[in-house]
């Protein structure tokens, strides 16, 4: 019970990801399977987050005369912050190209269904 | 001084590309004169920095004077600098070869040249999240460059290209997260030093088999690869020639940067690794072998013929010593070379108008037959016939195996040469079928491809000649941390 409870998020973040990557592997609609792709990024940047987290810890903001004494268990890590800051980022490109191509095909076929698209491409 | 042109190689790409549409609006021809120019410059840094490796065995470069385990480091030794020249060389032929392409405009030159900077970037990087960013900027601007192509089915492949490579770079970034929570570094030299200092636990392991299986998605193994024929068959043809010799290389640099110099020096369970590698390769190699005879399309053959050459070179990898990393190095860069070749043969207006079918090439036989006859040669290449640059860097990795008492590896290794020889066959045939039916219609073909295509088969001939030295050079300036 410990167990879980201290380990609240890695547990979300590990369920999200594999729901992201049932979501990619099982949906037909293309848009559905962005979501799942944006699920799993979303579980990554979590992890991370997670990471960082300390009981009783404050912002990581230390005052210009606090040298020589600062106490780490005081501040969250800001490290992982800053990473996923740019991995935000990355996944927002992404997610930008692939509206653009879902944009492209569903100019091309009429549809967004990947069976359907697959069996026109099939058929000509 | 010398260090800072590692700075310039990726800047002179990265800052043509974002200031490419000013000089669009200058002049509208200049462009393409620019991107050429940029690559030029690159490579001239390149090989300035590659001729310090003379004294030193490394370069490193400090980003804004943060020393290692705080700052961001780029650092260049034989293995990446050869790559990088490999990389530069590659991209300006076949940007040069497609000048006359009505795709060359802005938003092409723009993609590619960031496309190749980010590959520059992976290949210089120092820093495990440093290189999650630039294999997802070279990712993303390929996943746009096939999206170029005319065919209905570009837009879908590159999606699906998309789907794959995304869920292989979050599996990356979540293994790197695993690795950064025992170490509390990202710079890969600290953690390689701290992992050894430490015992491995299981999320150690489990961070190795993330980040492994990461990279493995994202340069085509064989159970992932399904991307990779769809994708090169139906992109334009400037990308297809530019991704197919490249993306998946420096994938399997950077998957080979982290696994010999972080897994194999500090994780035992590494070896298992090597293992997998071994297994998944050599089924790589049959399942190229099987598909690309029956494929009739020439594009999607060599498609397959890829999957089956990262197979080989991921047995090679496996072996785990030095001398197969230095023999995998030179297939790499054998195999981009020909690869290169032979997508720019198929790139031809003569092929494009014969459908990419294998079975029609024999309509070469009368017209343009230098395509025939430089397809030949890459090909001959490709299965490792003596004085080409293919059979000497299957020749190293064979006596890699035997070497580390291999024998069996060393028969499948040579044996995978007959394999390609089963598929280059059914191209190499067409020599000696009678062409049928009307003669093909005369079509011009553009200089600048014939004299680019001429210079690639020259270049396979001659690092035929040169590769044995080249091996001797990696192998003695190459930083080994293994034992």
């Amino acid at each position: 019970m410990n167990l879980i409870s201290s380990h609240l998020h890695y547990i979300c973040a590990l369920l999200l990801f594999l729901f992201g990557l049932y979501a990619l592997i099982v949906m037909n609609n293309l848009i559905r399977k962005i979501f799942g792709l944006v699920i799993l990024q979303t579980a990554v940047i979590l992890f991370y987050i997670s990471l960082a987290a300390k009981g009783n810890a404050g912002i990581p903001i230390v005052s210009a005369h606090g040298h020589g004494a600062i106490n780490p268990d005081l501040f969250a890590n800001p490290l992982p912050h800053a990473l996923m800051l740019t991995a935000i980022v990355v996944a927002a490109s992404t997610l930008g190209v692939a509206l653009v191509l879902v944009i492209s095909v569903y100019q091309d076929h009429q549809s967004l269904e990947e069976d359907q698209i697959l069996e026109r491409l099939r058929a000509e | 001084m010398i260090a800072s042109s590692l700075l310039w190689i990726f800047l002179c790409p990265f800052l043509a590309a974002i200031t490419l549409p000013i000089f669009a609006q200058i002049h509208k021809k200049s462009i393409f004169l620019v991107s050429l120019a940029s690559l030029l410059a690159s490579l001239s840094f390149a090989c300035n920095a590659i001729l310090a490796l003379r004294n030193q065995h490394h370069l490193r470069y400090v980003m804004g004077g943060w020393s290692s385990p705080m700052g961001i480091e780029w650092y260049l030794d034989a293995f990446s600098g050869c790559l990088i020249v490999l990389v530069l060389v590659v991209s300006f032929s076949v940007l040069l070869a497609h000048a006359r392409n009505e795709l060359m405009r802005l938003p092409f030159l723009m993609t590619a040249l960031l496309h190749i900077s980010g590959i520059l970037g992976i290949l210089l990087t120092r820093d495990l999240f440093n290189l999650f960013v630039f294999i997802e900027i070279s990712s993303l601007t390929a996943y746009a460059l096939i999206a170029t192509g005319s065919s209905k089915k570009a837009g879908i492949s590159s999606l699906r290209y998309l789907f794959i490579g995304s869920v292989g770079a979050s599996f990356y970034l979540l293994g790197v997260g695993y690795l950064y929570s025992v170490t509390g570094t990202l710079n890969m030299d600290d953690t390689a030093l701290r992992l050894q200092a430490l015992s491995p636990d299981r999320s150690t392991i489990l961070g190795m088999i993330f980040i492994s299986t990461g990279l493995f998605m994202k340069m085509g193994l064989f159970p992932f690869h399904a991307w990779m024929p769809d994708s090169y068959q139906n992109a334009s043809h400037p990308a297809s020639s530019l991704l197919a010799p490249l993306m998946t290389k420096v994938c399997i640099y950077a998957f080979a940067r982290i696994h010999f110099w972080i897994f194999l020096p500090s994780i035992t369970y590494a070896f298992h690794i090597n293992g997998i590698l071994r297994i998944v390769g050599l089924g790589a190699i049959l399942f190229a072998a099987y598909t690309a005879f029956r494929e009739s399309k020439l594009k999607r053959l060599y498609a397959y013929s890829s999957i089956g050459h990262i197979g080989l070179i991921c047995v090679a990898l496996s072996l785990g010593t030095k001398a197969g990393l230095v023999a995998a190095i030179l297939h790499m860069i054998h195999h981009a070379l020909m690869k290169t070749g032979l997508f720019l043969a198929s790139s031809t207006e003569t092929i494009q108008s014969l459908q990419d079918r294998v079975v029609s090439l024999n309509q070469l036989r009368k017209q343009h037959s230098w395509i025939l006859h430089g397809m030949s040669l890459l090909l001959l290449s490709l299965i490792g016939i003596p004085p080409l640059c293919g059979f000497f860097s299957k020749w190293f990795i064979a006596t890699a195996a035997m070497q580390s008492g291999n024998s069996i590896l060393m028969i499948l290794v040579v044996a995978s040469g007959l394999l390609t020889a089963l598929y280059a066959f059914r191209i190499l045939e067409q020599y000696f079928v009678e062409p049928t039916g009307e003669a093909l219609p005369i079509i011009a073909e553009s200089p600048y491809l014939k004299v680019v295509f001429f210079f690639i088969t020259i270049l396979v001939i001659t690092m035929g000649a040169v590769s044995p030295f080249l091996y001797k050079w990696i192998y003695q300036t190459i930083p080994w941390a293994l034992a």
